[in-house]
């Protein structure tokens, strides 16, 4: 039988090759994450390395514990300790340096690290490569490669943005530095200052870590237990290896999340893949049943004959892994390349083509090819010898009512695993993913199976205008995706798959801009707000200041959020100057007064009363920094939960909870008969000072977050255009077929009088309506998805459901686009036949 | 052998002038049509027979503007096919010819009537209703209409493509066996019909077929040979063709 394998995929090379280019794609892209993936691993695992060497020991707080100089001389005086030297770092990006055309340093993928100099030279990973290190208040060093593209001079003073009070600083540039041997920061900018500097500079009391070497006397294990030994339970002490190890952990969970993404998309394309090779062996097994009869009848096994299928299916998976794994090389380049188009940042690193790489995009290749043949095989395999003589009638090898069936068994088990996901209260994100990935799976395939019975109408439906416009091109065009509803359904299926997570995504992302339009029309009154640059930087409390004695602005209210417990529950607590409620927000007053609050009380969103069971009057136990707890009584209640999202309390009660100077965000008013431009300029002149601020007023806050929602819907749609493509190769691949199998009666059309460009535009539209019932079907399943998942998140995140009609019909519109341009290929071929050796064929 | 011509037909519905066909080349070049100098004169009724592969379909395809001849014209109406573009070469078999194949002659997805008027929609004109259903009448096919053509028997299938043939009212219909996959009585009834639209509409018709009686509804039937014409009969009947076709085969 192999003979007739090898045969088999000789004679059907081109048909085989379409196919094979849905696993190409599909294995290039998994091997591509694969392979950035463990680039990226190296590379962060050697910076990881030079991070940790030199530090022997190193001690952290394990909870809220002091860790001073006190502990550092307690831990010197260890046997063995040659040096112990207490560290400060700052939250990444809080620290940024400005350049002299007042610009910051932020680079938008890797951070920008501040931290405290290390004096000692085995402890230090850096080295002093010009000027000398920092030595006291008003000096900083910079890495050597940051300093060069950012023109910055040792010798020269320059401003840097912190996070303390005054939000910013002076110091002069004393010296660059080179991390490890050669500066490898991935992207990272570097920043150190003085040990005592750094502890103003960075706002902190403690220590964030003491590093320790020793001296090489006693074994580094024994000088680890007396370390131990002094601190207590609430430190930890780690060695080189536990340092390297979580920094590494540290390190991969990022790349490994980075990577899962990626390989999300590359499987959904794969997913994609099943449906389309599957639709073509089915196809071509059909289209060569008289063959299969007659091997059936000269006395082939049902058994062989489904191994000659399997091991055609096995060729071709073999071929179409190996290509696919020399496009994955490519497509890391050029994945890599998209990534840091969109702002990833990510370091120069080498991409190893590792065994397991090889191994996984081979075992997946052939693995999925397979799979999608096993059931086109066994039918084949089923084959009766009497169909030898018969042949068979055109339409697909069996299925009928037992596939329809099972379609609607698995579309309800589909649908039962995704809503338990979705509503079942699931806490694992593992188990929630597993649930929800495959109950998508099974229902679509399930609605694969169905959509049979859908795909002649719908298809007569779209192509009724057709026939209008085009006449009886248009109407044979119309039929002819109608005529065998079971390819149009599974062709279009392959489409339909990728259209509804774009759809889904596009509902999602409209429900978002509707809640901020929503959020913005009634909850935000204040017409201006000023907000940190990035996630882990603060509004500085000097900018509330500048803000209130800028002519054009009113009502400046600064806010500040905290994390508390609230009789055992988790919840936000937040501050603002009271009587600038009313004018700045309106949180929509359930019960109750805010003029009642003082120390002793607090306002509360509903959905937290709720919880609790408490109303108005009720008091509940909030804790406090110290530890301790503190009774409030509600004096109101609030619905809205976008701006405060828990307990609202007096600056006073506030700063018992906890612990922070400088503001969240500062939202303000624009003065009565000021205009916005004047407002605009007396933003840009405070932004002047502190460049970390970003300052918007309420349109043009819409306007850029609704302009990050559809860089985001683009990003997605671009993944995902992957598995669109996969599944318009499969519209032509099918197209491909059914045009070999209908050449008579191409032939007798263009005998009877039909011209080339007539058939043409027959073919195109005919590809055209298939892929409009995809896009239809995915538009259809994608909203049903959409909602579910806006009904299942929280209403803080998406609460008010809006559907982008808009957007879905240019979807639908945009994939009948496509499939006519994916009709072009067969129609060509369609036009070329000749009429004669088509009559005879 | 000389052509001969009936006198009182004048108009000529189609024509050869030399008509040469030559398949591959070198040793295996074949001469399909040798010179071949035909007319077929309007409104009458031409049956071509011969042994196989003696380049009956060959000339027919020729005719009908489906195949290009190697050299020599073809002429329908006053239209010299040899000088057609091929879009031109499709509207002229959309307009002027009709074609009868041997099976599968209907578009699975279309009904009779539509696979009947689908020439006429092709070129977006409207038939002609009393004519059609004088078309559809004739080849009793009035009840059938709506059918998709797996619900029609083989002899419904050929009437259909028939009635599809003279829809259009072309110059001449070309029929190459169209009988050939029927029973003699079916076979009869589309035979009978085609020489109807002859004698009652005017039609044109030239038909290959193997079979004695069929050529035997025909006007005139002309026995090609070795790719040239080499006997002719007029108002034939199945003993006289049965002779020709010894002597034919017999030289
Ligand atoms: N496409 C082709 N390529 C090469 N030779 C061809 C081709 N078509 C026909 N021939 C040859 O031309 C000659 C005439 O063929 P044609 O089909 O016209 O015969 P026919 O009289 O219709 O035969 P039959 O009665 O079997 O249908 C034959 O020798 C045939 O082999
Ligand atoms: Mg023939």
């Amino acid at each position: 039988m192999w003979n007739i394998t090898k045969k088999n995929v000789a004679a059907n090379k081109i048909r085989l090759a379409l196919t094979a280019l849905a696993i190409v794609l599909g294995v290039g892209f998994i091997s591509a994450a694969n392979i950035l993936s463990d680039g990226l691993q190296d590379s962060f695992g050697d910076l990881a390395a030079e991070i940790t060497q030199g530090t022997d020991l190193q001690v952290s707080p394990d909870a809220d514990v002091p860790l001073t100089s006190e502990e550092v001389e307690a831990i010197s005086t260890i046997d063995g300790v040659r040096v112990a030297e207490g560290q400060h770092s700052a939250d990444d990006n809080t620290v940024l340096p400005i350049r002299p055309d007042g610009t910051v340093v932020q680079p938008s993928g890797p951070p920008v690290i501040a931290f405290s100099w290390t004096t000692d030279g085995q402890l230090n990973p850096t080295t002093i490569e010009t000027g000398r290190a920092p030595e006291g208040p008003g000096e900083w060093v910079l890495d050597m490669d940051a300093a060069a593209d950012n023109g910055f001079v040792v010798g020269e003073t320059y401003d840097l943005v912190v996070p303390t009070q005054e939000g910013r600083t002076t110091a002069e540039l004393v010296g660059t530095f080179r991390f490890g041997a050669d500066n490898q920061t991935n992207g990272a900018v570097l920043i150190a200052f003085e040990t005592e500097e750094a502890e103003v500079l960075f706002d902190r009391e403690n220590f964030s870590d003491v590093a320790i070497a020793t001296d090489g006397s006693r074994d580094i294990g024994n000088v680890r237990v007396d370390v131990e030994g002094i601190m207590g339970p609430n430190y930890v002490t780690q060695d080189t290896a536990d340092l390297n190890a979580a920094q590494s952990a540290e390190f991969n969970s990022f790349i490994s999340i980075f990577a899962w993404v990626l390989r999300a998309f590359a499987i959904v394309a794969l997913f994609v893949s099943v449906f389309i090779i599957a639709n073509t062996f089915n196809i071509v097994m059909s289209q060569r049943v008289r063959e299969l009869g007659l091997l059936r009848a000269i006395g082939a096994t049902p058994k062989q004959v489904q191994r000659a299928v399997l091991g055609e299916a096995f060729v071709v998976g073999l071929a179409a892994s190996s290509v696919g794994l020399g496009i994955g090389l490519g497509l890391a380049y050029g994945l890599e390349a998209a990534l840091n188009a969109i702002g990833a940042g990510l370091p120069d690193f080498d991409k190893p083509l590792s065994i397991a790489t090889i191994v996984i995009g081979l075992g997946v290749g052939i693995g999925v090819t397979m799979i999608s043949a096993w059931v086109p095989a066994r039918k084949a395999g089923r084959t009766a010898p009497v169909t030898a003589i018969s042949g068979n009638d055109g339409s697909d090898l069996a299925g009928g009512r037992r596939s329809l069936l099972i379609g609607g068994v698995l579309a309800l088990a589909g649908a039962g695993f995704t809503g338990f996901a979705l509503f079942g209260g699931i806490d694992s994100t593992a188990t929630l993913l597993g649930l929800l990935g495959g109950g998508a799976a099974l229902l679509f395939i399930g609605i694969t199976l169905l959509s049979p019975l859908v795909a002649a109408p719908i298809s007569r439906t779209l192509g009724a205008p057709i026939s209008k416009i085009y006449r009886k091109p248009g109407s044979l065009a119309k039929e002819n995706a109608a005529r065998n509803p079971k390819r149009t359904a599974t062709t279009a299926a392959a489409l339909m798959i990728g259209l509804s997570l774009v759809s889904m995504a596009f509902v999602v992302g409209q429900t978002l801009k509707n809640d901020l339009n929503a959020l913005l029309e009634t909850t935000v009154q204040a017409d201006y707000a000023a907000f940190p640059s990035s996630d882990a930087g603060l509004v500085p409390e000097a900018v509330a200041g500048e803000m209130e004695s800028a002519e054009h602005l009113t009502s400046i209210t600064p806010i500040k959020n905290w994390g508390t417990d609230v009789n055992g529950e988790d919840s936000d607590v937040s501050t603002l100057p009271l009587d600038q409620l009313d004018a700045s927000f309106d949180l929509g007053l359930v019960d109750g007064s805010y003029a009642d609050l003082n120390d002793d009380t607090m306002a509360m969103r509903e959905n937290l009363s709720d919880t609790l069971g408490l109303g108005v009057g009720d008091s509940a136990a909030v804790e406090l920094a110290d530890g301790s707890t503190k009774d409030l009584e509600i004096v109101a209640l609030f619905s809205d939960g976008t701006i405060f999202e828990g307990i609202l309390v007096t600056d006073a009660r506030w700063n018992t909870i906890g612990d922070q100077d400088n503001f969240d965000w500062i939202a303000a008013s624009i003065v009565e008969g000021s205009t916005t431009e004047q407002a605009a300029a007396d933003m840009d002149a405070i932004r002047a000072a502190f460049p970390q601020l970003v300052a918007q007023s309420t349109g043009e806050y819409q306007e850029s977050i609704s302009g990050q929602v559809d860089q985001l819907l683009y990003i997605l749609t671009g993944f995902l255009g992957l598995a669109i493509l996969i599944a318009f190769i499969g519209i032509i691949n099918t197209m491909a077929l059914s045009i070999f199998e209908r050449t008579r009666e191409l032939g007798l059309l263009r005998a009877v009088g039909m011209t080339r460009s007539q058939m043409h535009r027959m073919v195109r539209w005919e590809a055209a309506i298939v892929s409009g019932v995809g896009a239809l079907l995915g538009a259809a399943v994608g909203v049903v998805f959409g909602v579910l998942v806006v009904i299942a998140t929280p209403d803080e995140i998406l609460n008010r459901l809006a559907l982008p009609w808009l957007q879905l019909a240019l979807l639908v519109a945009v994939a009948i686009g496509v499939g006519l341009v994916a009709g072009f290929m067969p129609a060509r071929r369609a036009g070329k036949l000749n009429v004669l050796d088509a009559i005879s064929h | 052998m000389l052509v001969m011509e009936a006198p009182v037909r004048t108009a000529v519905a189609a024509r050869t002038e030399g008509a040469t066909k030559v398949y591959g080349d070198g040793d295996t070049q074949v001469t399909a049509l040798d010179a071949v100098d035909v007319s077929f004169s309007a409104a009458e009724f031409t049956a071509i027979m011969g042994p196989s592969g003696s380049g009956k379909s060959t000339l027919m395809h020729s005719l009908a503007g489906l195949d290009r001849l190697s050299s020599g014209r073809v002429i329908i109406g006053d239209t010299d096919l040899s000088k057609l573009s091929e879009k031109d070469l499709t509207l002229l078999r959309r307009t002027k010819i009709g074609f009868v194949f041997q099976a599968f002659n209907l578009i699975p997805t279309l009904t009779a009537e539509e696979n009947i008027t689908l020439p006429l929609d092709l070129g977006n004109t409207r038939p002609d209703p009393e004519w059609l259903d004088e078309v559809v009448r004739a080849v009793d096919l009035i009840d059938r209409l709506g059918h998709k053509p797996n619900e029609l028997s083989g002899g419904q299938q050929q009437r259909v493509a028939v009635a599809r043939a003279l829809a259009s009212r072309p110059e001449v219909v070309f029929a190459d066996e169209p009988t050939g996959n029927l029973d003699s009585h079916t076979g009869a009834g589309i035979l009978d019909f085609m020489r109807r639209a002859v004698r009652e509409y005017g039609q044109t018709i030239v038909m290959v077929t193997h079979d004695p009686v069929a050529a035997s509804y025909a006007d005139r039937v002309l026995f090609l040979a070795d790719g040239q014409i080499v006997s002719e009969l007029r108002d034939p009947d199945t003993d006289s063709i049965l002779s020709t076709l010894r002597t034919a085969s017999g030289r």
